[in-house]
């Protein structure tokens, strides 16, 4: 029961965050979607092996998957969420360039059109 | 919702959703721990049955064992030449005296202050657990009618068939992995033992004879029985886990007490299907169990200089009768354990009198006249084996229950790292080093496990093991 609460979960996040990107013109470049997928996989096996070894009557294995698998999830999410950021803050590459949707904002025409070229989702 | 959403946007935003459902529908208790599906070469007919199960993908089936064996050098051994059947005579009289003598003191001493493992009701559980092992006939209790007898004709199959027959049986009634060898006189027959158990030691003889059975001074097995069938059963690693304890020495029992019971209605398995049958006559007394399950690729040997399985590690009981029945043999197999316990030697660290071997290879010198020579084996001082025993009181177990393949399958780890281990051996140092982190053990001869904690398990499967370990696909 609980892979099949799970499932929906994961299924609506991705659900969640295709339609936020769309609608904020939020920024996925490709690297953000395999890091996604790492953390996404990392983070349902270290879950099942914290829950499976809590069955087996192991807890210190259990605490142990969950820092060998945990820990690498929480740092591909940590990337995921912090170089958008760093991008828009403009401390990287591609961040001088405002990433709002057509018609938001204060930007130029120029800028927008250049957006809508860069990023298929808008 | 936001405003620019269409159609098609919403519809492919459904189907990623309808992934992440159909994800967690097929998302097994460990993903990592289902068999590869079968090739369509491999998928039965009609007229070709699979003979065995399948196996995990990362175990490989190998046309010669792991366990490196000279079989020029090698000879039929006497069990009773074994520790088990020798003790007295290697350890001397004197000391055997003494020991017996402390252990006896040591129990009672345990019981009356109430120690974890020993206490009453340990006590009171191994005793029961020790009652009434069936009585071992060379043919078996022989009660069922033959197909003669009741106006039929015999079975008759297809080797192919008759081994899957037989493995389908013995599972049902209770053994855990079903192999088979074929026993030839210049190698796999040397694994039986050339005489029973003391005290009667009557030989075994093979004849060529249409049927044998027990005389009063030998044991005759007709030379067209030619096909040992080996089974292994599992023990509880949880129980186990509480060894060195008389509360961690019930599931030996207990599993010894289902073991010759499948032995025996095997026995009349084969009578009812028309096909002979001979087993021991004592326990542990037709041939090396070890030896002969690692030919029929039940496992392999390891540090131990026991048997380790791929499904339960080395938490299982071995098994077997010969039947003249056709079977079609099942190879021996490799998943990496000999390679693994190069660099493991967790168990030889963790026992108390230091009997298992701690060099990183096995050797062809043997130990002491308890180890039959002709392979190269991690042997073990299995006097000072005994002798712990002794000083605990009770069959120790720890180096068992210490092993890192002594593990449920629940948790995709372990899948992950034993096929690791069989196809990385570069990884196995990384893989002790995470073992020794999480569990650090010293060879103080104390339990893994809190035996008394054991008793607060009211909701153990029966018999404390899990039948659907090793996840079987027919």
């Amino acid at each position: 029961m609980i892979w099949f609460a799970l499932g929906l979960i994961l299924g609506a996040m991705v659900t969640l965050v295709i339609t936020l990107a769309r609608a904020s013109a939020l920024k996925v470049c490709w690297y953000q979607w395999p890091l996604a997928l790492v953390a996404s996989a990392m983070l349902l096996i270290a879950l099942q092996n914290y829950l499976a070894c809590q069955e087996e009557l192991e807890p210190r294995l259990g605490l142990f998957s969950l820092l060998v698998f945990g820990l690498p999830a929480v740092v591909s999410v940590f990337l995921l969420l912090v170089i958008p950021f760093l991008r828009r803050s403009g401390r990287i590459e591609g961040g001088e360039r405002q990433l709002l949707a057509p018609g938001v904002g204060s930007h130029s025409e120029e800028v927008r059109r250049d957006n809508r070229q860069r990023d298929p989702l808008l | 919702m936001p405003e620019n959403l269409t159609r098609r946007e919403f519809l492919r935003a459904l189907g990623v959703a309808g992934a992440g459902v159909s994800l967690a529908a097929a998302a097994p208790r460990s993903a990592l721990a289902a068999q590869a599906a079968p090739t369509p070469a491999a998928i039965p007919s009609d007229n070709k049955p699979v003979t065995t199960p399948p196996r995990f993908w990362w175990v490989k089936g190998v046309a010669q064992p792991t366990t490196e064996v000279d079989w020029n050098a090698t000879k039929r051994f006497s069990e009773w030449q074994s520790a088990r059947g020798s003790l007295r005579q290697y350890r001397g009289a004197e000391v055997d005296d003494r020991l017996i003598k402390r252990q006896k003191e040591n129990l009672q001493r345990w019981e009356a202050e109430n120690r974890p493992g020993y206490s009453t009701k340990d006590v009171a559980l191994e005793s029961a657990a020790g009652i009434s092992r069936p009585i071992l006939n060379l043919r078996g209790p022989q009660q069922s009618l033959t197909p003669k007898e009741r106006g039929v004709s015999r079975y008759e199959g297809s080797p192919d068939d008759n081994s899957r027959v037989v493995t389908a049986a013995l599972r049902q009634l209770g053994a855990a992995k079903v192999g088979f060898v074929e026993l030839k006189d210049a190698t796999t027959m040397k694994l039986i033992y050339d005489q029973e158990p003391a005290p009667s030691k009557r030989p075994i003889i093979f004849d060529e004879v249409e049927e044998g059975g027990e005389e009063r001074d030998r044991l005759v097995i007709p030379k067209k029985a030619r096909w040992a069938v080996v089974f292994s059963m599992q023990m509880s690693g949880e129980t186990m886990k509480c060894s060195p304890s008389r509360l961690g020495s019930i599931t030996t029992s207990v599993t010894d007490f289902r073991m010759w019971n499948a032995l025996n209605m095997a026995h009349e398995f084969f009578r009812a299907l028309g096909w002979q049958s001979y087993g021991p006559t004592e326990a542990n007394g037709l041939g090396i169990y070890p030896a002969l399950a690692v030919m029929a690729g039940l496992g392999e040997l390891s540090r131990l200089n026991r048997l380790i399985t791929p499904e339960y590690g080395p938490m299982v009981r071995l098994a077997m009768l010969i039947t003249d029945l056709p079977l079609v043999p099942t190879s021996p197999i490799d998943f990496g354990v000999m390679r693994f316990c190069r660099d493991c030697r967790l168990c030889a660290t963790t026992c108390p009198p230091r009997a298992l071997s701690v060099e990183r290879d096995p050797t062809w010198q043997v130990k002491g006249p308890w180890n039959n020579a002709g392979h190269r084996a991690y042997f073990e001082d299995s006097i000072a084996c005994r002798n712990f025993w002794s000083d605990c009181g009770t069959d120790c177990g720890l180096c068992f229950a210490t092993c890192p393949y002594a593990q449920d399958d629940k948790a995709s780890l372990h899948q992950i790292l034993k096929a690791t281990i069989s196809n990385t051996p570069a990884l196995n140092g990384l893989i002790v080093l995470g073992t020794d982190l999480v569990y650090p053990n010293e060879p103080d001869g104390k339990p893994l496990k809190d035996p008394d904690r054991w008793w607060h398990n009211t909701n153990f499967p029966e018999y404390g093991i899990n039948t659907m370990q090793g996840e079987r696909r027919t």
